[in-house]
């Protein structure tokens, strides 16, 4: 009795919050997340990796910063997976 | 009871994994359920304009493998003079860095915006508006500088004459992108700070009513121009 009073106390309208509704460290830390990836690939041209070693970790970084701001910022990995593939795969196919 | 799945398909049970995209595909009703159409429209735009971009990097890499004339040096020819000392990349890399800042406040701004908390969505937009501005002036900046070195579309003194012309379009394609994405923050700080959007008033060019998904849908055209500035910075820049 009180562990519910207390809770629709301290919750008062739960269902009222609609759309996407993450804790804001989620994107604190992809943001900061990005920050460090994009000086990784700036570090690829600062330290003149050549040839193949370069392209991989060019394209490595890109992927990873691609992947995380699509599924967090843009909140597709939140998304039913309808929408996801009808988005996805024509990217992936072109 | 049969009327009722038809007079209210909310009422039809969702199905999750593979068996849902089948579900959705094949229920003969809205196949994004559970998306705003506006959220789902954008997302098809954006689609279309990753074919344009993808298009603009796939001849861009056809060129330049495709020359005969050595590429310029795009490590050098972007590289800034600090101190004395020079600094290969310099402001490519302060804008990526700016344009990651502006898409973490926008995340924020649509996080705020379905809490309901005008103030700091609005300031959070007007952040991300700032953020944006900041990197169009410094990319005008470059442009400046490049055309007083004499890159032109159709020649450089660095190299390959189609660095000129790849470099104008793509980045000038993505910085036009830019501008707009501000101006459209702008309008929808306004919005937001004057409780449009709690008040659901209709907009004043399409009479949409105002919600707080066009907050997130705003979001996504943003993002998505920092997304397209990750390949740039990795295929034209970086490469």
């Amino acid at each position: 009795m009180t562990h519910a009073e207390s809770h629709g106390h301290a919750n008062p309208a739960p269902a009222k919050l609609e759309g996407q509704a993450h804790p804001i460290s989620v994107y604190l830390w992809i943001w900061g997340l990005l920050f460090v990836l994009s000086f990784f690939s700036y570090l690829v041209d600062y330290f003149h990796f050549q040839g193949f070693l370069r392209w991989s970790l060019i394209l490595l970084f890109m992927f990873l910063k691609a992947g995380l701001i699509i599924a967090i910022f843009m909140h597709m990995a939140w998304e039913r997976l309808a929408l996801v593939y009808a988005i996805l795969v024509p990217t992936g196919r072109s | 009871m049969t009327n009722e799945a038809l007079t209210n398909p909310a009422s039809l049970p969702v199905e999750n994994g593979l068996k849902g995209v089948v579900s959705d595909w094949s229920s003969d009703q809205r196949a994004f359920k559970k998306v705003p159409w506006g959220k789902a429209m954008m997302w098809v735009f954006l689609l279309s304009d990753t074919f344009v971009f993808a298009s603009f990097l796939v001849s861009y890499m056809t060129v330049r493998i495709s020359t005969t004339v050595p590429w310029p040096n795009v490590s050098k020819v972007f590289s800034l003079t600090v101190g004395g000392q020079e600094v290969p990349l310099l402001l490519i890399a302060i804008m990526t860095f700016i344009l990651i800042s502006s898409s973490g406040t926008m995340a924020m701004a649509v996080k705020f915006g379905y809490q309901k908390d005008r103030r700091k969505t609005a300031l959070l937009i007007l952040a991300t508006a700032a953020f944006g501005a900041t990197f169009v002036g410094m990319q005008a900046f470059e442009w400046t500088k490049l055309i007083m070195e004499g890159v032109r579309p159709w020649g450089n003194p660095f190299g390959a004459p189609q660095f000129g012309s790849s470099f104008f379009m793509i980045t000038g394609f993505h910085g036009f992108h830019v501008s707009v994405g501000v101006v459209f923050l702008l309008i929808m700080a306004a919005k937001v700070w004057r409780g449009d959007l709690d008040r659901e008033t209709p907009g004043f060019l399409t009479g949409r009513r105002g919600n707080y998904e066009m907050v997130e849908i705003m979001g996504l055209y943003w993002h998505f121009v920092d997304l397209v500035w990750v390949f740039i910075f990795a295929f034209f820049y970086l490469w």
